[in-house]
């Protein structure tokens, strides 16, 4: 166990009791540490800039929600406040914990909380990425090469099928975020497609195919039959033929 | 070959290599502009490359002489070291665009290891326990980015408030250099607020802690004056004013053959092509004709 000196304790306390403070915008507290010639308002220069920002950065990180919240601005105010931005801090992090907060304290419609699912799967997507970024940038590199492989999926047996690993799912109770074609409740698949996020909702088939994939894959449409005996063959080109053009799976 | 000619090389090689790279802290609203002859170097803030999903090399296929990476959340006065994952992820950033250098700044943002972040530096009390906490966290943090040949700069930060100590900023940064050997990123634009604000000379803080640098780089931005709060607020929201440019050359002076890099940062307000390629070329020429006056 390592000791610590004892100025070294007096130094912690004091750059946790200001920090924390500071953090949630009480600058009253940082006053005993303060120099002479320093009063509460410089420190509030300081804490306002920041929330600000803070407000904004969170704003931006959930713009799906302002269609879907009357008060968005007021909600993010009383968040800041409450809940301090955690340490490293990374892309979304805050948002996410804005979002969870939200789902926490406020009363929310069905319609509202579609539009939470589908900032917060956003997000994962990011989070997955950042994760296995070198499985999001080698699938990119497949994918590039795929338009090329597409026409001999018919003829080459050697060719695998690869599942786009950026990747989740979200349930949308409703029908507001949905197409018309679509019925509620849905899955939604949200998947990264080159630097852009790209959603798609799915049917129970559709939604078998990329689980299968997801467990046994990569692998060729000799072993996906194998795997799936209901299914013709033509039918399981088409499908990989829409998931490839969707960004979803790529040929290698 | 004459001696005379030897000299002549000599002198014009040296002369050359004094002059430090030029360039701009990037911005999506300047990388048009970064292929300006002026322009040899380029700094990259950590938080905008850090982007999950991009799939280029954040700095695209253009080389520099100088490429820094700028972080924002070391928080090197803080009681606790900063994590592994966060060096990690630096340093990443830092091979994937060829910078050899890694930044941040003399502050601290976080109250500890596991705990919460207040979005933005505040400086540490200028105290003998801060001191310590502080190199402490420069030298963990320069061996592990020097096991990838990574020098590390630290940033005088401007700040709106102070906390007690027993020491001037001047006495703190100079011990920071001198115990720890780390570089000086030295934010003119900071020293002239922080003078402005809290009444010292900028000329002579810059001459005090020079000679306990051995490498600098430099950061160049303009703020404005709130009335309202009778601060210098260093927003990087106008361009140099003069006083920052005449404290420049004098930097450029005191830190003759020391500086590497001096990169020019605008984070709002962004000013036109001309505006952009004006005062880079500003900051260029000043540099060769302090560096290697004719
Ligand atoms: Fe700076």
């Amino acid at each position: 166990m390592i000791t610590l000196a004892p100025n070294m304790i007096d130094y912690r306390d004091q750059i946790q009791r200001c920090a924390q403070t500071m953090a949630l915008g009480y600058a009253e507290d940082v006053r005993p540490f303060l120099a002479d010639d320093m009063t509460v308002a410089h420190v509030r220069l300081f804490t306002d800039g920041n929330l600000d920002k803070r407000i904004e950065k969170v704003l931006d990180q959930v713009e799906l929600l302002k269609t879907a919240f009357d008060k968005l601005d007021d909600l993010v105010s009383e968040y800041i406040h409450e809940v301090p931005l955690a340490a490293y801090d990374t892309g979304c992090s805050d948002g996410d914990r804005f979002l969870c907060w939200l789902k926490l304290t406020q009363v929310t419609s069905p319609e509202q909380q579609d539009h939470i699912s589908c900032q917060l799967a956003r997000h994962e997507v990011e989070n997955v990425a950042r994760q296995n970024r070198l499985g999001h940038v080698r699938f990119q590199e497949l994918r590039s090469l795929t338009a090329r492989l597409t026409a001999d999926l018919h003829t080459n047996p050697d060719l695998r099928m690869h599942l786009n690993p950026i990747r989740t799912w979200a349930t949308f109770q409703t029908h507001v975020l949905l197409d018309e074609e679509a019925t509620a409740p849905a899955d939604v698949l949200f998947f990264a497609n080159g630097q852009q996020i790209r959603t798609s909702a799915f049917e129970d088939s559709g939604k078998d195919f990329v689980e299968t994939l997801a467990s046994h894959g990569p692998f060729t449409l000799t072993d996906w039959k194998r795997l799936d005996r209901s299914t013709s063959r033509s039918d399981l080109i088409e499908f990989c033929l829409d998931a490839a053009e969707m960004g979803l799976v790529a040929f290698g | 070959m004459s001696l005379t000619t030897l000299d002549a090389v000599h002198s014009t090689t040296s002369s050359r290599f004094s002059v430090p790279g030029i360039g701009y802290a990037l911005r999506e609203q300047n990388r048009y502009i970064l292929n300006d002859p002026a322009i040899n170097a380029v700094e990259i803030t950590f938080e905008r490359a850090d982007d999950p999903l991009r799939i280029d090399r954040y700095l695209g296929e253009q080389e520099f002489e100088h490429v820094g990476i700028h972080a924002l959340k070391l928080s090197v006065a803080s009681p606790d070291a900063p994590g592994h994952n966060y060096l990690d992820t630096l340093l990443a950033i830092a091979e994937e665009n060829d910078a050899d250098s890694i930044s941040d700044h003399l502050g601290f943002t976080r109250d500890a290891h596991n705990g919460i972040e207040m979005g933005h530096f505040a400086p540490p009390p200028f105290t003998p326990a801060a001191l310590d906490a502080t190199c402490r966290n420069i030298d963990f943090v320069q061996t592990f980015f020097a096991r990838r040949d990574r020098r590390f700069y630290i940033e005088n930060i401007a700040y709106l408030f102070r906390f007690e100590g027993t020491m001037t900023e001047a006495d703190f940064l100079w011990r920071v250099l001198k115990n720890t050997g780390c570089g000086w990123l030295l934010d003119v634009t900071n020293v002239y607020a922080n003078a402005v604000n809290f009444g010292f000379d900028p000329y002579d803080f810059i001459a005090e802690v020079m000679p306990a640098a051995d490498r600098v780089q430099l950061h160049l931005a303009g703020g404005f004056f709130d009335k309202h709060a009778g601060m210098y607020i260093d927003s990087h929201s106008e361009p140099i004013p003069e006083p920052v440019w005449s404290l420049y050359r004098h930097t450029l002076d005191q830190g003759r053959r020391k500086i590497d890099a001096v990169f020019l940062e605008r984070d709002q307000n962004y000013p036109d092509e001309r505006g952009w390629r004006r005062e880079i070329r500003q900051v260029r020429a000043i540099a060769e004709e302090v560096c290697c006056p004719r």
